[in-house]
């Protein structure tokens, strides 16, 4: 049974779980983590909402750590429990094992074990139900059928990992880094019902999968505003803008088309299946041309006593234009391999998603409640949580709703003690390819 | 090139990723034999062959088929946990009374000396019949383990052996056809 068509059915799921995997973001910060995702630190804010580098902290707030480190205490775990120095007869790594099973494999490339997994999705132990006659192929997936995406499913979003700059009087200039990711998949119409409705494979019938995949680094000189416009401390109306002109140091998008077709009978005849598989990739390498374009970010904030209200818009108009693109075709066909030449060194164009956040906070006294609304590129979480602060202990709570539209709980707290601050947080997730929730224990050690 | 179809089957069936727990994990493959057999006569014996004349009483006649293939997904190295047998013979319209044993044989090549050469995967009778149609079912719980590791390959042979005795005081003709014959093959092998 293990078939390279399980690598194929895996890659696919790759495509497919990390969207759920990207469904409530990387985060890798146990405050969050115990809100339940939600952002409240000014920190996060400023990412998505360029007002906010004016707006002040708030009351009661503590400050925001220089630098949060995540303690990887799932790291530990596993490497306790799948060692290095026997990964190749690891049953989870290694396919030709009986305990092999790829949705486990899987569940960790969707859930990375930084943080501990204090309860588990269990793993999904459906039996699969293949009927075969000589014209005719019918699944059952059973519940599983249910986890067959009837949409376009993936990863994506666009990331700041390096912003420096200097600021003077509201004004800022910068280099802002900038990454955009995006892998996707779907199902073909014939393919879904196959999987999904248990249609029986039918004569001369293609079934297939869509796939694409972007990924794009580069740099933005930057030149900001943020600042109070009418107001004061406490009440005060906050705009900000930047422009940036985005340089692109390389990027990669593939394009792909892959299934295979029925001949005129399922089971009989010499070939009753033909693979087939057809993908363009455009690409400017690193020390190529660059990429260039402009684009900004808007955004406002008013802050009216213990309420605080933002909204915040980025990369609008980012249209990166690439002038030395490089493209490759290949074309496959059962056993027949062919890579047709097209027109090389063209110009392309790629776009950096808009993202915008909506986000409320309400400060009274030592309890902070907030909500926002995120889309940054690929599907929109809703996020409401809100801390206590008693003594040096802050307790946390939030819940979201994340990109498959599930509600996910977090909770939490945390313990500061002059300039350290120990914070554990505690959130469901269905990263897993599973109907379950599992529930993931954060840690992370920040520095104030 | 069945194997791929399977393959691909499988893949997909990976690919649609996991779900609530419910039984445990197998592949469980339902095939339908007897519709590779059906259209090309081979579901059929005709006793005694033709052109020969009814069996006298107190005879025997044995006939088979030429083998034919059955497509499989190809298990490689998995364990067959079981392969369970059903299926329906009917003794059409025979012209005496009589018993007959009716024998299922499967092997890895298409050579009637080798299937024929091994030991049946299955043994219907010997049971007696009246001198009208009868069904006569077919049952297996489970192979034995060597036919069973046989279901691994991608492809498989299938042989059928009839054979008759006429019990009654008139000549003997009759046709033996399988009406229904399903294959159920427990693959112990976690795909979830």
């Amino acid at each position: 049974m293990r078939i390279p068509f399980v690598g194929v059915g895996l890659l696919v799921l790759v495509g497919g779980g990390a969207g759920v995997a990207g469904a409530q973001g990387w985060v890798t910060d146990a405050r969050r983590i115990g809100l339940g995702g939600l952002g409240l630190d000014q920190g996060s804010l400023r990412r998505y909402n360029a007002a906010y580098r004016a707006v002040p902290g708030r009351a009661g707030q503590r400050g925001r750590p220089k630098l949060t480190i995540p303690i990887p205490l799932g790291l530990i775990q596993f490497f306790h429990d799948h060692p290095l120095s026997n990964i190749k007869n690891d049953p989870a790594f290694n396919h030709d094992s009986a305990g092999f099973n790829p949705v486990e494999l899987l569940n960790t490339f969707l859930n990375p074990p930084l943080f501990l997994e204090v309860k588990k999705a269990p793993t999904p132990t459906n039996d699969v139900v293949f009927g075969i006659g000589k014209d005719s192929l019918r699944l059952n997936l059973g519940l599983t059928a249910q986890l067959v995406p009837e949409d376009q499913f993936g990863i994506g979003g666009s990331s700041r990992p390096l912003d420096p700059g200097l600021s003077i009087k509201g004004v800022r200039v910068g280099v802002m880094g900038w990454v955009h990711d995006d892998v996707g998949f779907q199902l073909g119409d014939k393919l879904l019902g196959f999987l999904r409705d248990s249609v029986p494979a039918d004569t001369n019938t293609r079934y297939n999968v869509l796939g694409d995949a972007l990924l794009e680094v580069g740099f933005a000189p930057t030149v900001a505003y943020a600042g109070r416009i009418a107001g004061d401390s406490t009440t005060g109306l906050y705009v900000g803008g930047a422009f940036h002109y985005y340089v692109g140091l390389a990027y990669v998008r593939v394009n792909g088309d892959g299934g295979f077709t029925t001949g005129d009978s399922i089971f009989s005849g010499p070939s009753p299946v033909k693979p087939d598989a057809r993908g363009l990739t455009q690409y400017s390498k690193f020390g190529n041309s660059f990429g260039h374009g402009v684009g900004g970010d808007l955004g406002i904030a008013v802050v009216t006593g213990p309420i605080e209200l933002g909204v915040g818009v980025n990369d609008i108009g980012a249209t990166i234009t690439w002038p030395d693109t490089r493209r490759d075709s290949a074309f496959y066909r059962d056993s027949s391999y062919s890579r047709p030449l097209l027109p090389n060194h063209i110009e392309t164009k790629t776009k950096l998603p808009v993202s915008y956040l909506v986000n409320l906070a309400y400060t009274v006294g030592k309890t902070t409640l907030g909500a926002d609304v995120l889309n940054s590129g690929r599907g929109t979480t809703v996020h409401v949580g809100g801390e206590q602060r008693v003594g040096v202990i802050v307790l946390r709570g939030g819940v979201a709703r994340d990109q498959r539209k599930r509600i996910e709980l977090g909770w939490g707290g945390g313990l500061r003690f002059g300039g350290l601050g120990l914070d554990v947080g505690f959130w469901t997730h269905t990263n897993s390819l599973s109907n379950q929730r599992g529930i993931t224990m954060a840690t992370s050690l920040s520095i104030y | 090139m069945k194997a791929k179809w399977l393959g691909v089957a499988l893949g997909c069936a990976v690919l649609a990723g996991g779900a609530a727990g419910c039984g445990q994990g197998r592949a469980i493959f339902n095939v339908d034999v007897y519709s590779f057999l059906k259209g090309t006569g081979r579901d059929t014996l005709r006793l005694p062959p033709d052109p020969l004349p009814p069996l006298p009483p107190s005879t025997t006649v044995t006939d088979s088929v030429t083998p034919i293939a059955v497509n499989l997904p190809g298990a490689g190295s998995s364990i067959v946990d079981t392969v369970r047998l059903i299926g329906t013979l009917d003794v059409t319209n025979p012209t005496s009374s009589g018993t007959l044993t009716y024998q299922i044989f499967f092997a890895s090549s298409p050579s009637p000396a080798v299937v024929y050469g091994s030991a049946p995967a299955l043994t219907v009778g010997p049971a007696s019949f009246p001198a009208a149609t009868t069904s006569v079912p077919i049952s297996a719980p489970n192979l034995a383990a060597p036919l069973r590791d046989l279901f691994k390959s991608s492809a498989l042979y299938v042989g059928i052996r009839g054979t008759i005795s006429n019990t009654g005081t008139t000549g003997l003709r009759t046709t033996l056809k399988l009406t229904q014959l399903q294959a159920t093959i427990i693959i112990q092998d976690k795909i979830f």
